[in-house]
């Protein structure tokens, strides 16, 4: 029964979340191209290898993509594991 | 409109090993199908790898690093079933040393050629809205030197890493060909910290800059940051926090990242994490970050992340988890619901299971992966994913599918055999091609620890 509360209290805890994602719409100001979540990313160069612009680099276990290079294929959302890019 | 399927051949592999040397040797033959046009037969690809990768100690605190890398393909052409790979063979080289004591130093030299490649058109951005001009690359080399270093001492933290690199490049806009074109960038990183109250409390401070070193100049963008990380447990350890801030600045001369939005000035991103111990081996994590800055638009960007996640345990390893994430205020905001299990059988056989569903708008994912091990021997696995996006005209809806199995041997031999089906299921501009691909993949390797 424990588990079962939980389970609920989870779902509770979900729909509250969501929720205020949907409140806390920030509009016409989001970013407008692709960036590496620095606490997301573990620098395994996975985005590396499909990117065909030489556009992102990893410093320090850290991806950045260079926005001047970007052709936007977004080819590394995609191959991401951890999706650290958004 | 055509297609036609292919199917697979062959595979060999070598691999020689020596103390803390490994190659491997890996061809591969792919089939694929495309749409290029009447009478289209599809498409046949033959591909290989070698990898070498060495660590050869000098003495005790020096070592020799080595890395070597060939990969080619044949078919690699503008019709090439996967249209990512526009270098039908590359080699990439790694040559450097390695210094260990109290931290860590690593230099090392790296150069990449591309041969026989080929053009390769590319959208640009104007006026936010992608589209494509007549314009191409070609990449010939990429070549640079990579310094990292990193020194742990006591209280502190001091790492950094600078990145030189050049690519060589003709470019071709409007058959107005320019030969040996540079793009020469470096770019360097830094963190310095200090810890307090036995490392619950860390001041951090460090930056991020790319120096566009020739006609470019335009293009440099850096950013410095400090702030504050602590770690404390509650509750008889139940509860584990952890609450960070940062501030930082930026600062960009260019074009580039300002179209990302981001304004010079200062921004900041706090973030709080819980990881609760409900009872012995069940937990609740909750996971807040933000980042708040200003925007070009003179209105602060605020970019959100939340996550919800609940792990249960058992004694024998077992164990399953579900959670959400929510993120909103980038490129692509989204909401993902996802689940993992882990079925514990016996010391030789587990079952794994995982779903991944992404939610919202512009971007959409959904993912099913199922997988049996039989400890470190066999795994067996088989996935589902379909995508679709409207953010841009370069992606389209697809389905893939994926099955395979991998076996390791004593951690010394290994290999697999995958099947992948990637297939467009919608036909959305005349400009890019939707070719539909399959491929079968084997692949065996052999790794000493002597």
């Amino acid at each position: 029964m424990k588990s079962i509360k939980g389970i609920l209290l989870y779902c509770a805890a979900i729909a509250v979340v969501v929720t205020i994602f949907i409140a806390c719409d920030p509009g016409p100001t989001a970013g407008t191209f692709l960036a590496v979540d620095q606490n997301q990313c573990v620098g395994c160069r996975e985005c590396v290898k499909v990117c065909n612009a030489d556009a992102i680099v990893v410093l320090s276990n850290k991806a950045y993509i260079d926005l001047t290079k970007c052709v936007e294929c977004l080819k590394c959302i995609e191959a991401c594991p951890y999706d650290a890019i958004e | 409109m055509k297609q036609s399927i292919a199917i697979i051949l062959s595979f060999l592999l070598l691999s020689v090993s020596f103390a803390e040397h490994d190659i491997d040797i890996q061809t591969h033959v792919t089939g694929g199908e495309h749409s290029a046009g009447e009478g289209g037969l599809g498409e046949w690809q033959g591909s290989f790898s070698l990898d070498y990768s060495g660590n050869v100690p000098i003495s005790d605190n020096v070592s020799l690093l080595l890395n070597q890398s060939i990969d080619g393909m044949t078919e690699a052409t503008e019709f090439s079933p996967m249209r990512e790979y526009n270098h039908p063979a590359k080699s990439i080289s790694y040559l450097g040393l390695g210094f260990y004591g109290a931290g860590v130093v690593q230099a090392q030299a790296f150069s990449e050629l591309f041969f026989n490649s080929e053009y390769i058109g590319f959208p640009v951005d104007q006026t936010f809205q992608t589209h494509l001009i007549d314009a191409s690359m070609l990449q010939r080399s990429r070549n640079g030197v990579d310094l990292f270093f990193e020194f742990p001492i006591k209280q502190m933290l001091l790492s950094g890493n600078l990145l030189y690199s050049d690519l060589l490049y003709d470019y071709n806009r409007s058959g107005d060909i320019l030969l040996n074109q540079h793009d020469a960038d470096l770019w360097g990183s830094g963190l310095m910290g200090v810890s307090f109250a036995e490392e619950k409390v860390w001041i951090k401070a460090g930056g991020l800059l790319k120096h566009d070193l020739n006609e470019f100049s335009g293009y440099n963008f850096s950013k410095a940051f400090a702030g504050i990380e602590s770690n404390f447990k509650l509750f008889k350890k139940k509860l584990d926090i952890r609450a960070d801030l940062y501030g930082r600045f930026y600062a960009s001369t260019l074009l580039g990242e300002k179209h990302n939005n981001y304004a010079d000035g200062i921004g900041f991103l706090p973030r709080l994490r819980f990881y609760w111990r409900l009872k012995a081996r069940t937990y609740l994590k909750a996971d807040l970050e933000y980042e708040i800055a200003p925007a070009n638009s003179g209105d602060l960007m605020v970019k959100q992340r939340y996550e919800l996640a609940f792990r249960k345990a058992w004694k024998n390893y077992t164990s399953f988890e579900i959670g959400s994430w929510a993120s909103m205020g980038g490129f692509t905001p989204r909401i993902c619901m996802y689940g993992n299990s882990n079925v514990h059988f016996n010391e030789k056989f587990e079952m794994v299971y995982g779903v991944r569903s992404y939610l919202f708008g512009a971007y959409s994912k959904s993912k099913v992966e199922n997988g049996s091990s039989d400890s470190k021997t066999t795994y067996i696995f088989d996935g589902y994913n379909y995508y679709r996006t409207d953010i841009d005209l370069m992606l389209r809806q697809k389905i893939g599918l994926n099955s395979g199995s991998d076996f390791m041997k004593h951690m010394a031999l290994y290999g697999g055999a995958r099947y992948r089906i990637y297939s467009p299921i919608d036909s959305y501009s005349d400009l890019f091609e939707s070719p539909n691909v399959s491929t079968l993949r084997f692949y065996l390797g052999v790794t000493s620890f002597l």
